[in-house]
């Protein structure tokens, strides 16, 4: 253990002291976690692409499928086609570890031709074109999902196991209010989602939870960058002149404002 | 006796602070009026207030970027 008196100036403690905390980090980087640890979540690993893409594409099955092939008045042909989509996202399952390509090819043509099957053959009433909006967009996002998972595959299990990396310690400390900061950006952003609950349009409903998602989510990046900007003690980048942003950004607000204005006095 | 003599940037960096401040508060105010306009079917109003929201927020971020911090 060294103490400050050690050293001849500050800067060979602080290079010793940071030599130290290298080196901890190394050792403990060096640690592989124990085998029975491991063996446990081998299974869950080694779950492949195709298997992660039949969760979102079972759920995109039942959202959009099933209402089609199993409600009243629906034909046989239709039920045995969505039987046969859901058994092709199982089919692909089971053969993604022995063969990959042919289990993608399963999976992702069985589902669509099979969902196909099902809306050329349903009747008129029960077409996708005659969904609810909440349940079509429900659907296009597990289709979403599907697609995404089917085209872009997790990585694969990593060669060598988990490394446990230990405690990594921070780079700078957290300024005392940071939390109030981000606290008040999410009070906002809920107080957003208040509104507009009474709306009878859909779709005008639905228009105003999206835009007061955008605006909660804004206001919490806003109220983050606010907190990180107050620690910018070191930045090397070159400033602008900030008297001179802030009074432009205030010409630009307040020309907004009187455009406001102006619309009131006239309207 | 003096204390240390201080930056410029260092001087005004809690005025910038606060200016973010009050224009992130702001915002809120804006967007608290768009999404208010838009359950009543004020389109115009809504998307003028939603407009103004963008503006102060992005505003806010930069003034605070640029200007804030311990200079």
């Amino acid at each position: 253990m060294t103490t400050g008196s050690d050293f001849d100036d500050a800067k060979t403690q602080v290079r010793a002291e940071i030599n130290s905390e290298m080196s901890e980090v190394l050792e403990l980087g060096s640690r592989v976690m124990p085998a029975p640890i491991l063996t446990r979540w081998t299974n869950a690993f080694q779950l492949g692409s195709t298997a992660q893409a039949a969760v979102p594409g079972l759920y995109a099955w039942f959202v959009t499928v099933v209402p089609c092939a199993w409600s009243r008045g629906s034909h046989l042909p239709g039920k045995m086609a969505s039987l046969l989509a859901l058994a092709s996202l199982a089919v692909a399952v089971y053969l993604e570890p022995q063969r990959p390509k042919i289990a993608r090819a399963v999976s992702v043509w069985g589902l669509t031709g099979g969902s196909i099957a099902v809306w050329v053959l349903s009747s008129t009433q029960l077409a996708p074109q005659h969904f609810a909006t909440a349940r079509a967009l429900s659907g296009m996002l597990g289709w979403g999902l599907f697609a995404y998972a089917s085209a872009a595959p997790a990585l694969g299990p990593r060669a060598g196991g988990v490394v446990e990396a230990g405690i990594l310690k921070p780079r700078s400390s957290v300024l005392r209010g940071d939390a109030y900061y981000l606290a008040g950006g999410v009070v906002v952003a809920l107080l957003l989602q208040t509104i507009g609950w009474r709306v009878l349009s859909p779709e005008r409903g639905l228009l105003i939870r999206i835009a007061t998602l955008a605006a909660g989510i804004s206001v919490i990046g806003a109220s983050v960058s606010l907190s990180l900007a107050r620690r910018l003690t070191a930045s090397k980048a070159p400033r602008k002149k900030p008297m001179k942003e802030l009074l432009s950004w205030g010409v630009a607000i307040a020309m907004l404002l009187l455009i406001g204005v102006v619309y009131a006095l006239v309207r | 006796m003096a204390g240390p003599l201080k930056r410029p940037t260092q001087t005004f960096s809690g005025l910038y602070d606060v200016a973010a401040l009050g224009l992130l508060a702001f915002a809120c105010v804006a967007f608290v009026l768009g999404a208010t306009a838009l359950a009543r079917t004020d389109d115009f109003m809504a998307v003028y207030w939603l407009v103004v929201g963008v503006v102060t927020l992005t505003g806010s971020t930069k003034i605070a970027k640029n200007g804030g911090g311990r200079g």
